[in-house]
């Protein structure tokens, strides 16, 4: 669980896990780098068209793009939904996120429900 | 005095003299490459010239060039800095010929000491120690038996022709000595059609050990003690300290010692550095003269509180050494650890980057030479250092805390670098008990490795705060921005 306790470039101070970690970042290209009393580490980013990054897969089945908590799910199980329609909110430091439906489709099973946690990666919903 | 110098180097060095010669009320000339068109050496500078180039050969190697520039500046001298043309007898005597002073010892010691085999019969002849060894076409048989019982076991086979571990072997004892040398010159004739080969006592977990040399054009000579420099990777220096943490009073008397007789046996003078190879029963072994000012020449600055820059160009002004030997003295600890743009994650390769974001910090005991500006490029055409970090405490123990604490503190980011494997080393019981050699680093990386891959794992989840999805994604670098930083390159007119 991630918590932005504050952000001012480059500096930041985050809570994961109820563990604090202060640090300063510099994003690159395709990595951010992080410098923390640790260490510094370079993460590599992906593009909006990788995969990993994506919320979106081949199958119609959608990822959290982040950790965080299923504020509101705004359809049921064998809906019609319409491309680009708003499927469920997700709620992640102090910010919301729509996931959108990436096709035209009947929504197949919806895997969390309202007040969920989710981790990254983890898949939402499946549209067919 | 000289009125006006030319330093023929760039990034740290380069800085470091020229802040030594402006204090000193001389003028200073700089040179440099395209790439460094924008450095910190060429802006600091009274003048700067540029060498129209990219690469070292066309620019700071080019001898021509170097020489057309001091003669249309009008210099006195030249520094040359590390590296480069520093230990290039030709240039010093293309200097000489130009009536320019070259900032460093004659080109005949230069010469002279440059030869590894000439150095050696020097300190032969001086009856200094040199790791036993012999240097001509191996023999055969029994004889082969006789030499390696002369030299003593354990020893070490290298191929004349190459190196890089190719063709080498450590014979432990007389029962694997013909097994052995027959190994190496199958190796050696493999990788480097040659299968000459050397032979000399192979010194175990050695200690690299130094003396600093400082004399004038009179004859004075005087030594400003030891570093000990064994944390290596791959034979580059990567921490020195000073004093050493492994030589007694006695041991320290004689190696120092031992530097001053080659010195004088070569009729040095300016700055120099004699190394030597320490085993790990306190037998020392020469291995050569260092005709130039070193990278870690700061530490002894530290702890003997004389500015070695500033002592070479009086000497080259014709002054007499300023000190005599007895008012020479060590105080304190002192410890550098050099920033390289390597890859952790990458073997230590070489690194590529832009000094995004830069936090070079400022409190006592703490010396930082360097020549990273925020928002520069780091390209690979020139020397892998970045930076050296270095700090001066009371004792070792509060010195290596001072160190710790600087590593931790020190930001760069936008290049891979060294830095955490710096403070892994500084953190391991080796270093800290003294008792590192220089293989150590072997080690230090293995478990560095393991300790990398379990924080890496750890935050490669943060990630998302920076990817396309996220909310903040949108914001820049801009980190809070220094209004006079702007003005950099103005002078007083």
């Amino acid at each position: 669980m991630f918590k932005l306790i504050q952000l001012i470039p480059p500096h930041f101070i985050l809570d994961v896990d109820g563990k604090v970690f202060k640090g300063s970042f510099y994003r690159g290209k395709d990595f951010v780098d992080l410098h923390l009393s640790e260490g510094t580490f370079r993460i590599p980013l992906g593009e909006k068209k990788n995969r990993r990054s994506s919320n979106h897969s081949a199958e119609g089945e959608l990822t959290s793009p982040m950790p965080g908590k299923v504020i509101k799910v705004l359809v049921k199980e064998n809906q019609k939904v319409k491309k680009g329609e708003v499927l469920l909110i997700l709620e992640a430091m102090k910010m919301e996120h729509k996931v959108v439906s990436p096709k035209d489709g009947v929504v197949h099973k919806i895997i969390f429900k309202e007040n969920d946690r989710v981790s990254q990666g983890e898949e939402l919903i499946e549209i067919n | 005095m000289f009125k006006k110098i030319l330093i023929a180097n760039r990034g740290e060095i380069a800085r470091r003299v020229i802040i030594a010669a402006r204090e000193m009320g001389i003028s200073t000339v700089a040179i440099y490459s395209d790439p460094d068109s924008e450095s910190l050496h060429v802006q600091e500078a009274d003048e700067s010239y540029s060498l129209e180039g990219i690469e070292s050969k066309e620019t700071y190697l080019d001898v021509d060039k170097v020489l057309d520039i001091a003669k249309k500046a009008k210099v006195e001298a030249i520094h040359p800095g590390y590296g480069f043309l520093s230990e290039n007898a030709e240039f010093a005597k293309a200097c000489s010929k130009a009536k320019i002073k070259f900032i460093g010892p004659s080109p005949e010691s230069m010469k002279l000491l440059a030869s590894k085999i000439a150095s050696k019969e020097l300190a032969k002849k001086a009856k200094i120690p040199i790791v036993p060894g012999f240097e001509g076409v191996l023999p055969a048989g029994k004889e082969l038996g006789k030499l390696a019982k002369e030299i003593g076991y354990p020893l070490l086979l290298k191929a004349a022709a190459g190196g890089g571990g190719k063709g080498m072997r450590v014979v432990h004892d007389s029962k694997e000595l013909s097994e052995m040398v027959e190994g190496a010159k199958r190796e050696a004739l493999a990788f480097f059609k040659d299968e000459t080969l050397f032979i000399e006592k192979y010194i175990e977990h050695p200690k690299h050990i130094e003396v600093q040399l400082l004399g004038d054009e009179r004859g004075n000579l005087i030594h400003l003690f030891e570093r000990e420099c064994s944390v290596q990777r791959r034979h580059q220096k990567m921490i020195e300290e000073s004093p050493s943490p492994s030589l007694t009073p006695k041991l320290r008397e004689q190696i120092c010692e031992a530097a001053l007789k080659i010195a004088k046996a070569a009729k040095y003078y300016s700055a120099g550095t004699a190394e030597f190879l320490l085993d790990s029963k306190g037998n020392f072994y020469f291995l050569e003269v260092n005709t130039r000012l070193q990278v870690e020449h700061p530490i002894t600055e530290l702890v003997t509180g004389i500015d070695l820059v500033k002592a070479q160009i009086r000497i080259a002004a014709g002054e007499k050494l300023a000190l005599k030997q007895d008012q020479v003295t060590q105080r304190g600890h002192a410890i550098e650890c050099r920033l390289y743009a390597e890859d952790p994650e990458n073997n230590f390769l070489p690194a590529e980057g832009i000094a995004g974001l830069l936090h070079e910090p400022e409190r006592p005991g703490v010396r930082i030479d360097s020549a990273l500006k925020q928002g520069q490029p780091i390209l690979p055409y020139y020397d892998p250092m970045l930076a050296k970090l270095i700090v001066f405490a009371e004792d070792r123990e509060l010195a290596i805390l001072k160190m710790k604490t600087l590593l931790q503190d020190y930001v760069l980011l936008g290049i891979r670098h060294n830095l955490d494997f710096l403070k892994h080393t500084l953190e391991s019981k080796d270093f800290i008990s003294g008792k590192y050699h220089t293989h150590s680093v072997a080690e230090l990386l293995r478990t560095f490795e393991q300790r990398r891959k379990k924080l890496q794992d750890s935050f490669s989840p943060l990630a998302f705060l920076f990817s396309s999805q996220s909310p903040i994604s949108s914001l820049s670098n801009k980190a809070q921005v220094d209004p006079l930083a702007s003005l950099q390159g103005f002078k007083n007119v």
